[in-house]
């Protein structure tokens, strides 16, 4: 067990005291916290991506961004042009981008399969915070008219097979790779584990907080400390504030860019509910991001 | 009488785990404690330390046991006086397996003030509810100051002090031990915490349908699998490490 897994124990533990205490968290407390969790830790950890592509070797800026800021407007444009597509390409990318930065250490060099392993592996975890939450997230995708064209996604038939499938194959693709020698013992226990504590908490807790629990605690943290090493190895004094102090303006600016957006939705500016904007929102920042951060850890 | 009590078990997996992990505390208790001669003299303590927690566990558990049969209860008080002897024993069991590796007094004193801690507050949130049976701010006053406690020896057996010590050991079956043992700590622990969700007016208790006799049964095993695991995997080292 890690650091994170256990910041992500105390914290269900804290979770299931609150629960004890009151039997349910109403959804506006849930959605508040999630927001404030999301723009203080998880929008931040992004904000580098730039700068990292930038340090990590010699690349055109002029290209970077080019590149970065087309992967965005193409994706606004399969968003428009078919919100399914663009939600189930946002569940891929967000799977594929979760797998590899769970499981890239255990790769050293390229090897068979391993993108697929990526893959399935995040699918696996997206899949089972669904599955154990289809009656919550069917609500909540119906409470909104341009969301309820997601409803067939959240279909018993349709999620059940696929959380199995992902799930039987994450531990296969794990025993492949503890035969392999690319998993020692502990650490092939550790994944496991990992996989059941997600699975409980996502039985036990609504889909808002177990979601956020995984994307802030597993994935935004580590990410986090992975990129204050990077930055670390080169400057020796390079602290903590050194690190907010690079994350905060493109922090600040992606988190006004995103109220822009929920005011011009609440206000009708735009015809679009404020779920689908945050949702629009975070898939096209995540594609570039999941490419840049697959650069940086291979 | 004999029989009344075996036709009365039959059906009652609860009973029937009381019998059990009374025998299987009992069997362990002696084992450790014959196998004392076995292993070199470093290790007799420890192994005396496993005899001891199995020992009193098997004690407790005839009281449980009895105290079950007679009124169908749950026996929390003895429950609790069981725990309160062993758990701080099971700490005892890391500050053994890693002094070797410069594990100090004061470490020992924190692992058993942090279970003692976790206990104590666990009891009075289990017993001692002034808004009776359903009434939940008590028991989440007591469950939070409790959970500290365990927070406390989880952290310190997976990342701090006893981790970082079995760490530095030159021994492989005291690193692979000592993992082990967090293990059981995380796991095999967390049953605990679990069952104090599931009282009466426990969010678990409707969250998982448990009722607080599933909770027993539930306690039952994980205290057979804990105890004597921990003794187990304590006797594993000492016997590899005295070949």
């Amino acid at each position: 067990m890690n650091i994170y897994l256990f910041i992500y124990i105390v914290c269900s533990y804290a979770i299931s005291i609150v629960f004890h205490a009151y039997s349910h968290i109403p959804m506006e407390f849930q959605i508040i916290g999630s927001a404030l969790l999301l723009l203080g830790i998880g929008i931040p950890h992004g904000t580098l991506d730039h700068l990292i592509t930038f340090k990590k070797k010699d690349t055109n800026k002029i290209k970077f961004y080019l590149y970065y800021l087309g992967s965005i407007i193409l994706y606004i444009l399969v968003w428009v042009l078919s919100p399914i597509i663009g939600l189930i390409s946002f569940l891929l990318v967000s799977a594929f981008h979760f797998g590899e930065t769970q499981l890239h250490v255990f790769f050293n060099q390229k090897r068979k399969l391993q993108k697929v392993i990526y893959l399935n592996w995040g699918l696996s975890i997206l899949f089972t915070l669904i599955y154990y939450n289809i009656p919550e997230l069917s609500e909540m995708t119906v409470s909104f008219q341009d969301t309820e064209v997601f409803l067939g996604l959240y279909e018993h038939q349709i999620v059940k097979p696929i959380f199995l499938l992902t799930n039987v194959l994450s531990i296969l693709s794990f025993s492949y790779m503890f035969f392999k020698g690319y998993l020692a013992y502990q650490k092939l226990l550790s994944e496991l584990f990992f996989m059941a504590i997600i699975h409980l908490t996502a039985f036990l807790f609504p889909f808002v907080i177990c979601f956020t629990l995984y994307f802030i605690v597993l994935h935004s943290l580590p990410s986090i400390v992975h990129q204050f090493s990077f930055f670390k190895k080169l400057k020796q004094n390079f602290g903590l504030f050194e690190l907010i102090k690079l994350m905060a303006p493109y922090s600040i600016l992606s988190i006004t860019m995103s109220f822009l957006l929920i005011g011009l939705s609440y206000y009708n500016i735009i015809p679009v509910s404020i779920p689908l904007v945050s949702l629009v929102v975070i898939s096209v920042i995540t594609l570039p991001h999941a490419m840049v951060m697959y650069n940086f850890n291979h | 009488m004999l029989l009344s009590t075996i036709i009365d078990i039959k059906n009652d997996p609860v009973a029937f785990t009381f019998f059990i992990g009374c025998m299987a505390m009992f069997a362990s208790s002696v084992f450790f404690f014959v196998e004392r001669g076995s292993v070199d003299k470093k290790w007799q303590l420890s192994l005396l330390v496993s005899a001891l927690i199995t020992g009193i566990a098997a004690v407790h558990y005839l009281y449980m046991r009895d105290f079950y049969m007679e009124t169908g209860e749950n026996p929390t008080a003895y429950r609790y006086i069981d725990w309160i002897l062993t758990v701080p024993l099971m700490c005892v069991e890391f500050y053994l397996l890693t002094r070797a590796a410069g594990a100090t007094k004061s470490l020992l004193w924190k692992l058993i003030l942090a279970s003692a801690w976790m206990l104590i507050a666990g009891y009075i949130g289990e017993a001692f509810n002034p808004g009776g049976a359903g009434a939940t701010s008590h028991s989440v006053t007591w469950g939070v100051l409790s959970t500290i406690g365990y927070i406390y020896v989880l952290y310190t057996a997976w990342l701090g002090e006893v981790a970082q010590l079995a760490e530095k050991s030159d021994s492989e079956a005291v690193k692979r031990g000592v993992r082990t043992l967090a293990w059981f700590v995380l796991v095999g622990w967390a049953i605990y915490p679990i069952g104090y969700m599931c009282m009466d007016g426990g969010w678990l208790n409707s969250a998982l349908g448990w009722s607080s006799t599933n909770v027993d049964l539930w306690y039952n095993i994980a205290d057979a699998i804990n105890k004597i695991g921990f003794g187990l995997v304590v006797y594993n080292i000492a016997v590899t490490e005295s070949k």
